[in-house]
């Protein structure tokens, strides 16, 4: 049902673009996506066959009958050749069909699917929001200073803070906290010292620098001890949904969403930055400028404005982050996504359902980008101007 | 304010490059190169020094103790040293990092330059391998290498070369493209060189800082990726040690040690902040602009 | 002017950020100093660990006081304090359970505990370690304990609404002598099934071919579950929902996530004060395979009630869960034995000497002092306390260089595959046994992972060389024969370890004519000198299972029997809900 829905949208997708940009443009760009689609699910049925010895045995576990065996082997098209067994799983998808877990009594993945997709998509939703509430205020300000002249802190400052520092370090006890706040801190303050101050823009920069070197894993741990643990200002009790009331949806999703926007937030920042360092260059701005207009009103409609397409690119891009994070952080929050389902199957050797989760994730991964592109191309004429040469 | 002075100010935005005035004095840029040295010997020396024991050594008067001074980092459930551990897990985090980028540079690279130099059919079947591997999120794809083969360290392995290929590729192809772009390049064509002597002697040499740079970015991200799978429990298995698998033995009884979690997390993130700084540096350096790669 | 204004702005944001920095790291230190008082208890070996808590409870009377009184009340408000009415109970579970299909399920510690809130045994074990029935009125037996009468209590239904008759009995202890593993338990009736006879409505007999003086002991569990027709004429019953006659129903079962039990109204048990049993409104039960998320959630006070059986976390239960205010239960005496499952079947440890000499490899107190400090160390399979303890068996003590002489007279076998799940604290373990085979003889072992589902798979079907189990808790030796007779040693055996040994099946074949303890001692002690002499497993230690729950949970545990005794608090890690209540 849902997959007849997005056909159907694709399909009035793909009408549109070759309304607005001709067949040609529609044929190369959708059928390139098609393509990609094509070769990724079939590789990834193809990575089925490379599991050492017989993928159902390992699957069916330890005590499996030979003739569930059998069983599996034909159902799975192991029997036959690549492209069959591709083609079957093919079919079995588009109809409805994900197949299942064994160890949970068959239940069907799209059941385990519809229970679980909802809670990720919330966590991608709310860290999203996060994210973005963190970048683009953040990335405003720090293009708005950019521009500014350096401030220069006194050389003295460091070695004194440094020393300051390490002074209430030694006296309150070298804490785990400590070290790691240090580390974070020192690094921040070392480097804003020396590139002249902390103006507004090398701040933000360095902080998105640092948050973007910081695995996930460490910055989930760290927040999960300090919210969850230490302080009980999250309740790892699982997932709430919405109709057990709002208060209950969020507070038991905040942190996990929290960890995860907070994980994806530099690439906007610095990206949402760079951009509109750039735009304040152009000429535009100087104009608008010189019209008198405030710098509010330039920064808000002038800047902002272009960079605002340019957001949503990286929003696509950003699934793949997305992801990544989510496996993580459903693993360290007990947190019953689809994350936490895939490490389960990967720990339990379902590989069955591990090849049907990983096609669907770039199935939805290539879909979004493609129809973000396209858009977005469609939209603007330059863009596809350039793309025809 | 007058006009006059709006225009001058917008100038002045306007001629303020990305990232500050005028170029600092790059102590950071120094520190993030004297950590990495740092590491890579003492990872490389390892045992050889004084510093470090046997990081398998059992101890039961020392177990889960922190940090003091005969255990730096404190010491992990069977009283073993973390610090040695740290350091012992260093060299095949490390390593499978440095391998995973040369891979990526060796066969990424040369993908990307081919693509990049020849377009045509090459870019385009280039381009369809880059979008095929790069539309699985690097962490479920590494997973998903892993847990269909097995957990050893050829496949880790393995797994980040995949990562690490196709992202090294889509850099160096763009880089290639702007470079063949270039006036000495069409003036080395028109001069009658050769096409392959021109693509490595005029394009190589100015695609390898680009190369360089990402390189550097490339070996973070892979770092990244191995110790998030140890921390799942999917990468090398005991008693192989890394980064990522320290910090899921602490994690098992966090609160008596969150020492094995933190301390190794700190020099897993400073060397991936250096490793990132220095690449950035690079760019800024090579004055390469990642957006318009 | 302006330029002097953004001077001083610029004085304040540097002032700003030199304040923050010191307040992140002074906030840092602060916590970090909590962290380190609970390191030093925790960290310290058990003798310094007990001193410390003193100094810390003498140093802090106020918390001290607190907490004495909180241990105090917890007896007392037992019958002083009413209990209140509603309520929902988090439990947290080791492992998910992949079926309610008893008969052929392996129903361990996580999937018993659900069950005893659903369905009621057809007896109990009482504190004192004696039978009673519990959903029976009575249960006799004849003089050479062959033949055994059940009376079923009049008036007790099924979540359904059906009545629990004789004829549900009769059905319920024909599907489980039909089933894969309980058919092993009733192995010996005299025609299979058909000897289970109603002779009443209510009233059921079952006969078998030899002496089985367990077997009233054999249905406070398990084999003895009540269930209802309905569910054993669901065509899908290994994935359906449980119907019992137990103080709760089960409502939701969300494989992976949680197992929700709801009140049942209509339970046939009253309180002494006549108040209908239970007082919860709901259980729900929480499968969390990863014991330290498990620890961190109860710190949290994100759920009530847990079960750990990490031997590393005992001083923690014991020390500052208490401290802080937590309830820890006092479970039975009897104790489940951990130990090294080795599978005698089979090669390389088919061979006698091959196994005396792995043990004398073992170190165990090293094994103790890192995996399980503050545990006993166990020469036995019998717990102190239960029938059958022997201090000293002759189990072989740890003497490498016997151990490698032996292995040099009989050669070294090629690899030795030691069996692991994936769970992290046990892959601790499993590097523990391999480094200590490796570096102390010279052994060529290997690690083989496999998820927690498959261990009891791999147990069943024998394939596997040697892993980590724990089991016998029963308190009685009779209670073991299937694990250890060989007549259970064949194709999916119950006799894990596939021990074959005649004098062994004789002394268990002894137990079960007799309901008499010393004899039972006896016989008990016999046995555990037999498995020393034959190493046919490793013993490690008695198991420390810990049933910690929050302060303002009371009644976990109680359960009060029709005769007005209390049922045995918690055995290996499974205890009752019945009657537990939550305060506020």
């Amino acid at each position: 049902m849902v997959l007849v829905i997005i056909l159907v949208l694709f399909a009035l997708l793909a009408a549109w673009v070759v309304r607005v940009a001709g067949a040609r443009f529609a044929v190369k760009r959708l059928g390139g996506a098609v393509l990609i689609l094509v070769i990724v699910t079939f590789g990834t049925t193809l990575m089925l066959r490379q599991v050492p010895g017989d993928p159902c045995i390992t699957a069916l576990g330890t005590g499996a009958s030979d003739e569930a065996v059998a069983e599996c082997t034909s159902e799975r098209g192991l029997d036959d050749s690549v492209v069959e067994q591709y083609t079957g799983w093919v079919g079995d998808v588009v109809t409805g069909d994900l197949g299942f877990a064994f160890y949970k009594n068959r239940e069907p993945l799209s059941d385990v699917l519809e229970d679980r997709a909802p809670r990720t998509a919330w966590l991608f939703l709310y860290s999203q929001l996060i994210a973005l509430t963190v970048a683009v205020p953040l990335g405003i300000w720090a293009a708005y200073q950019s521009g500014r002249a350096p401030r220069g802190v006194p050389r003295w400052i460091l070695p004194v803070a440094i020393a300051a520092l390490l002074g209430v370090a030694v006296v309150g006890g070298w804490g785990i906290a400590g070290i790691l706040t240090v580390s974070v801190l020192v690094p921040i303050f070392v480097f804003n010292g020396i590139r002249g101050g902390p103006s507004g823009d090398s701040t933000v920069n360095t902080g998105a620098f640092v948050l973007l070197s910081i695995p996930v894993f460490v910055l989930g741990e760290t927040l999960r001890y300090f919210f969850a643990i230490k302080n009980d200002w999250y309740d790892l009790v699982g997932y709430s949904p919405w109709n057990e009331g709002v208060g209950a949806h969020i507070s038991s999703i905040w942190l996990p969403a929290l960890v995860l926007g907070l994980a994806v937030s530099p690439v906007y920042l610095r990206l949402l930055r760079a951009d509109m360092v750039q735009n304040l260059q152009q000429d535009f701005v100087a104009v608008a400028k010189a019209k008198g207009m405030s710098n509010r009103h330039i920064l808000l409609r002038h800047v902002l404005r272009p960079s605002t397409l340019t957001l949503l690119t990286v929003a696509g891009l950003n699934i793949a982050q997305l992801v990544n994070g989510a496996i993580v952080v459903e693993f360290i929050f007990d947190f019953d996504g689809v994350g936490s389902y895939l490490i389960e199957a990967v720990a339990r050797r379902e590989f069955f359902a591990v090849q049907t989760l990983v096609a669907l994730v770039a199935v939805l991964f290539v879909v979004t980008n493609t129809v973000i592109d396209v858009v977005y191309t469609t939209v603007d004429p330059r863009v596809r101007a350039e793309d025809e040469k | 304010m007058s006009n006059a002075a709006a225009m001058a100010e917008a100038e002045a935005v306007k001629a303020v490059p990305v990232g500050g005035r005028k170029e600092p004095r790059n102590y950071i840029f120094w520190f993030a190169v004297v950590w990495l040295v740092l590491v890579l010997l003492i990872t490389i020396f390892g045992e050889w020094l004084p510093i470090v024991d046997d990081p398998n050594e059992r101890n039961a008067d020392t177990i889960k103790k922190g940090p003091s001074w005969d255990n730096w980092f404190g010491t992990a459930t069977f009283g073993q040293d973390v610090f040695s551990r740290v350091v012992v897990g260093g060299r095949i985090s490390l390593r499978v990092a440095a391998i995973g980028t040369a891979v990526g540079i060796g066969v990424g690279g040369t993908l990307g330059l081919l693509a990049g130099f020849y377009r045509g059919w090459v870019d385009s079947i280039v381009r369809l391998i880059i979008n095929v591997t790069l539309s699985i999120p690097a962490l479920l794809l590494v997973i998903f290498i892993v847990a269909v083969r097995d957990q050893s360290l050829f496949w880790v392995v393995f797994a980040v070369c995949i990562l690490a290929i196709p992202a090294l590729a889509r850099i160096v192809r763009a880089s290639t493209l702007q470079v063949a772009e270039r006036e000495y390049v069409k003036a080395a064509e028109v001069v009658g060189a050769k096409r392959l002597s021109i693509l490595f002697r005029e394009v190589l040499p100015n695609v390898m800082p680009t190369m360089i740079s990402f390189a550097f970015l490339t070996t973070g991200i892979i770092l990244v990726a191995e110790s998030s799978l140890s921390f799942l429990g999917l990468s090398v298995e005991a008693p192989t040690i890394t980064w990522g698998s320290i910090i899921a033995e602490g994690r098992i009884s966090f609160q008596e040690t969150p020492h094995m979690v933190f301390l190794p997390a700190v020099v897993l993130f400073l060397t991936v902040l250096s490793l990132n700084f220095i690449g950035d540096q690079l760019l800024k350096r090579y004055d390469i602009r990642e957006s318009a790669l | 002017m302006q330029q002097d204004r953004g001077r001083h702005a610029s004085t304040w944001m540097r002032l700003l950020a030199v304040l923050m920095a010191v307040t992140f790291v002074a906030a840092a230190c602060g916590s970090s100093d909590d962290g380190g008082d609970g390191e030093a208890t925790s960290e310290a070996d058990e003798q310094v660990a007990v001193d410390e808590a003193d100094a810390e409870a003498d140093a802090d009377v106020e918390a001290d006081a607190e907490a004495d009184t909180d241990a105090a009340d917890e007896d007392a408000d037992m019958a002083s304090v009413d209990p209140v009415m509603g309520g929902t109970l988090t439990y947290l579970v080791e492992a998910e359970t992949d079926t309610w299909d008893i008969p052929g399920a392996n129903c361990a510690v996580s999937c018993i505990t659900i069950m005893r809130a659903v369905a009621d045994p057809l007896t109990i074990i009482n504190s004192d370690g004696e039978v009673e029935p519990f959903v029976l009125e009575s249960i006799e037996s004849n003089a050479d304990f062959t033949m055994f009468t059940m009376t079923m209590r009049d008036g007790i239904l099924f979540h359904d609404g059906t009545p629990a008759d004789g004829a549900a009995l009769q059905r319920s202890l024909q599907e489980m002598a039909s089933g894969l593993l309980q058919g092993q338990v009733l192995v010996d009736l005299v025609e299979g099934p058909d000897s289970v006879v109603l002779v009443d409505p209510m009233t059921v007999t079952v006969e078998f071919a030899k002496p089985y003086s367990t077997f009233p002991r054999v249905v406070a569990e398990r084999t003895g579950w009540l269930i209802a027709p309905a569910f054993w004429d669901d065509p899908d019953r290994a994935g359906a929902l449980m119907i019992g006659t137990g103080a709760f129903r089960m409502a939701e079962w969300t494989r992976g996530e949680q197992t929700v039990l709801e009140r049942n109204p209509d339970y046939w048990r009253t309180d002494a004060n006549g108040t209908q049993l239970p007082y919860l409104d709901s259980v729900v039960f929480r499968p969390v395979p990863d014991v330290s998320t498990r620890r961190a959630t109860m710190e949290a006070g994100d759920a009530d009630v847990n079960m750990d059986s990490f031997g590393e976390n005992k001083a923690f239960w014991n020390g500052e869960w208490l401290d802080n205010g937590g309830n820890l239960l006092v479970p039975a005496p009897p104790r489940e034995t951990t130990y090294l499952l080795i599978n005698n079947g089979a090669p390389p440890f088919d061979d006698p000497d091959l196994r005396r000499a792995v043990a004398l490899c073992t170190d165990r107190d090293e094994y103790l002092e890192f995996r399980a400090p503050a545990n006993q160390k166990a020469n036995g399979p019998f717990a102190e306390g239960a029938l059958g303890f022997l201090e000293d068996t002759g189990f072989p003590e740890f003497d490498p260089e016997a151990g490698n002489a032996l292995l040099d007279e009989i050669g070294r076998p090629e690899l030795i595959t030691y069996g692991t799940t994936n769970v992290p604290s046990n892959l601790l373990t499993a590097e523990l046994f391999v480094d200590m085979w490796t570096t102390n003889c010279g052994l060529n072992v290997q690690i083989d992972q496999f998820d927690q589902s498959e261990l009891i798979t791999k147990a069943i079907t024998g394939q596997f060389e040697v892993f980590l189990w724990r089991n016998h808790g029963q308190g009685n030796p009779g209670l073991e024969e299937i694990w250890w007779h060989s007549r259970h040693a064949e194709g999916l055996a119950l006799n894990f370890g596939r021990i074959i040994e005649p004098d062994l099946d004789t002394l268990l074949d002894a137990t079960w004519t007799t309901d008499d303890a010393a004899e039972l001692d006896a016989l008990g002690q016999d046995i555990n000198r037999l498995f020393a002499e034959n190493v046919n497993n490793l013993w490690l230690n008695f198991t420390e299972w810990a049933n910690p729950y929050q302060g303002n949970v009371h009644g976990v545990g109680v359960l009060t029997l029709p005769s007005g005794n209390f049922a045995q608090t918690g055995l290996a890690g499974r205890t009752w809900v019945e009657e537990a209540w939550i305060e506020g």
